[in-house]
């Protein structure tokens, strides 16, 4: 360890010292660190063998530029409700606790729903209270009438109005208001799909309950009488593992126990424990006030707190809810696409396959074999899309991605040397003997979408499919000055302080079914001063065609990136054309890693 | 140009070490890092890079501490002074507070003196190499870091602490 003495030290560094001392002295925890560098050491696997979408040749990986890291924060974010770190697992707790009190009172025996109604009028708020190790009160108020919810602790105050998914959240430090859509609004309705299931079965006394829960399973349940107060409360018990991929081993088990009043069967209490948590215990005290807070004002928010906008504009929510509806609307098809150099004929490329049906998908890329390489040149009239469908036969298949709309699979087996050559010419040529049988790696997928397979990916981008108002800040620009004609831009900007931040611009075409007809990934360079822009990647959509269903789908792209090496900038210009039969029939088998010998398109 | 496989295996270790010191926290750390670590790559593909192992750590040091300041911590200690023995039986709860009382610390300082001590010192960089990680004169480099350390001892007070914990 390096030592944190500068020169002409004297004894007033001392406490810094030994805070950095103690700082440095904290283990990392290896399994996760480990974790991440596998991760991301695959990343240049997975642009293996390459497609269209990619910053030059083979560049960026498929799951980068879609939903791989919203996924792995979806997981992540449920997860928190059931283990916690830190502060944010205690406020995710706060909101699990008020889940379980309004599912509780859902699932009052006995009680028809008009009851349950009356109930809930008559009892218009609840309060969660806990304290942390330090003494800070957090509180947790959740109102079913009104459908509102809030948090509060210390300077720290969120306040979310569910019917509108929108969340405030108050910076006290810069005395700024923010209002966005509420990031956590899927992953709530997921936990709350669960807990609804678990605890409705609990009330109803059954004796075996049902965990069909991906990321969770019952290891025990317990129900009893339980003294608290000097009262005599029903205790429910519930020790729960987490099973999720995601989460490293050993998984982590969460021990719920909840004391409800045998007479009302409200909960009172919650004590959640989990040895990994910090801190490992915490009780939760439930009341259930005749007021609360109507709006973030009324937690004491100053009113000229200036306010910061993010939820998206009704023209942004428009546009984007068109895309998608187009997207949905796109019928099954077999896309047989070809990646070429600017330059090249047409028949000269690296084709590959993208069979799609509704959220399943199956990628398979066309190699030549470096044994018997054959070229051919086809006939001044020759029809390209039967060109390349017989040329596809004399090719050796790789398997590359699978969906089957809720598992992904990843065929992470590469030929020795095949990352020696980063940027590899077209058409991509290997020898197929060298060639290994498909390594399958899976994973959950909660936001299927054909990634950068398939013109889909490209006209429908997940960017805007799967709008994550959390993640980006939309802007819309009805008229741009920039762009081909008729169309309107949209911009999604992240980003953060010193690092590397961006854009993504998409230009989309109102009159052709909302189709993106071109993209521009943005960054600045933060190294001169103002940063400058630098436009890595465009692609154009120089022609485009309809499905059966009037879908307009581009069928040729044009893609330029610009990359650096050795200090001198290099532009690489690509070109993909699309074939899309819609006519062909396939089962839900083809969305397996099962082996498909020679990939017949059809 | 090494190609991304090496250079996470080489370098994203230290990035990862250095964004977990910053934030103390597993979950933090590990998404902090897949984030730099996806800038990285995004930069490999563009431009050659002279030091990776800095770039790595710079840009995990500027997400971390985006991440610490969004969390907003509140300084979460008692009004007890730090105790400057290490032999006592509380020292190891002792130490941890400190380590905590400096991250919140960190949050108050201004982007390039956080960053700057950060790579330093958690980061075990050198001045020189943070210099040339951050496009700066390494005599911004040390007039940063002692703007810094100043700064913080006066940040870690007690004196600093029982004031800031006074209710306005």
């Amino acid at each position: 360890m390096k030592a944190v003495h500068e020169p002409n030290h004297d004894s007033s560094d001392e406490l810094l010292d030994r805070a950095l001392q103690a700082t440095l002295a904290q283990p990392a925890p290896h399994d996760v660190r480990q974790r991440v560098i596998e991760t991301a050491a695959a990343w240049s696997h997975g642009t293996t063998p390459g497609h269209p979408q990619q910053r030059g040749r083979f560049a960026l990986p498929v799951r980068l530029t879609t939903g791989h890291f919203a996924t792995a924060r979806t997981v992540r974010a449920v997860l928190s409700n059931f283990r916690g770190r830190g502060r944010l697992g205690l406020a995710a707790a706060a909101a699990f606790v008020a889940t379980v009190a309004g599912i509780l009172w859902l699932s009052h025996p006995n009680a028809s729903w008009a009851q349950v109604a009356e109930a809930l009028r008559t009892k218009p708020w609840s309060l969660g209270k806990y304290t942390t190790p330090d003494g800070e009160v957090h509180e947790d108020w959740l109102s079913f009438s009104r459908d509102v919810s809030a948090h509060r602790h210390g300077d720290s105050v969120q306040f979310s109005d569910h019917r509108l998914n929108v969340t405030y959240e108050y910076n006290a430090k810069e005395r700024t208001l923010t209002r966005h859509l509420d990031p956590q609004a899927d992953h709530k309705k997921r936990a709350d799909r669960w807990f609804e299931k678990v605890f409705h079965q609990i009330s109803r006394g059954a004796e075996q309950l049902d965990f069909a829960a991906s990321d969770v399973e019952l290891v025990e349940q317990t129900r009893g009488p339980a003294t608290k107060h000097g009262r005599t409360w029903l205790s429910y018990e519930l020790v729960i593992r987490v099973v999720d991929a995601d989460v490293v081993d050993p998984k982590p088990i969460v021990r719920l126990t909840l004391l409800v009043d045998p007479q009302t069967r409200l909960p009172h209490y919650l004590v959640m424990s989990d040895p990994n948590m910090n801190p490992p215990s915490i009780e939760m005290e439930v009341s259930y006030p005749e007021t609360g807070p109507i709006d973030i004002y009324d937690l004491g928010i100053p009113r000229d707190a200036e306010l910061v906008d993010l939820v998206p504009t009704d023209d942004i929510r428009r546009v984007i809810s068109e895309i998608k509806s187009s997207a949905e609307r796109f019928e099954e098809h077999l896309a047989l696409n070809v990646m070429s150099d600017a330059l090249s004929p047409w028949y000269v490329g690296t084709p590959f396959a993208v069979w799609r049906k509704g959220t399943s998908y199956r990628m398979v890329y066309g190699v030549v074999d470096a044994a018997s390489v054959s070229t051919r040149t086809p006939k001044s009239d020759a029809d390209q899309r039967q060109w390349w469908k017989s040329r596809w036969t004399e090719l050796f298949q790789v398997p590359h991605e699978i969906c089957d709309g809720s598992t992904y699979w990843n065929n992470e087996g590469l030929p020795a040397g095949w990352s020696d050559q980063p940027n590899k010419p077209n058409p991509i040529t290997w020898r197929r003997a060298t060639w290994p049988q498909p390594k399958w790696k899976s994973r959950p997928e909660r936001h299927p979408w054909p990634a950068g397979s398939s013109p889909l990916f490209i006209a429908y981008p997940q960017n805007l499919v799967n709008f994550s108002a959390f993640r980006w800040k939309p802007v819309l620009d009805l008229t741009p000055a920039d762009g081909p004609a008729n169309t309107v831009k949209v911009i999604l900007r992240t980003g953060t302080t010193g690092s590397s931040s961006g854009e993504e611009r998409y230009w989309i075409d109102a009159q052709r079914s909302h189709m993106v007809a071109r993209y521009e990934s943005v960054t600045w360079d933060a190294t001169n001063s103002p940063p400058v822009e630098v436009v890595n990647l465009s692609q154009v959509v120089e022609t485009a065609d309809r499905s059966p269903q009037g879908i307009w789908y581009p069928t040729l792209i044009r893609h330029i990136s610009v990359t650096e090496q050795t200090g001198v900038k290099k532009t690489i210009e690509t070109i993909t054309r699309h074939y899309l039969d819609f006519d062909v029939k396939f089962t839900d088998d083809l969305f397996k890693p099962a082996e498909r010998p020679g990939e017949p398109l059809e | 140009m090494p190609d991304w496989e090496s250079i996470v295996r080489t370098h994203g270790p230290m990035a990862f070490d250095t964004a977990w010191r910053l934030l103390g926290n597993v979950a933090d750390a590990e998404e902090v890092v897949q984030d730099a670590l996806m800038d990285a790559f995004r930069l490999h593909s563009q431009r050659t890079v002279d030091n990776w192992g800095g770039l790595l750590r710079r840009l995990a040091v500027c997400r971390a501490i985006d991440r610490l300041r969004t969390r907003q911590l509140v300084q979460p200690f008692t009004d007890e002074p730090m105790s400057a023995e290490s032999d006592r039986p509380d020292a190891a709860a002792i130490e941890r507070e400190l380590a905590e009382r400096l991250r919140w610390a960190i949050t108050k300082l201004p982007d390039r003196e956080a960053g700057v001590l950060s790579l330093r010192y958690l980061g075990e960089m050198t001045s020189a190499e943070i210099a040339n990680t951050l496009g700066i004169s390494a005599g911004a480099v040390g007039t940063a870091l002692c703007k810094a350390r100043t700064k913080l001892k006066e940040m870690l007070s007690v004196e600093t602490m029982t004031h800031r914990r006074t209710p306005e």
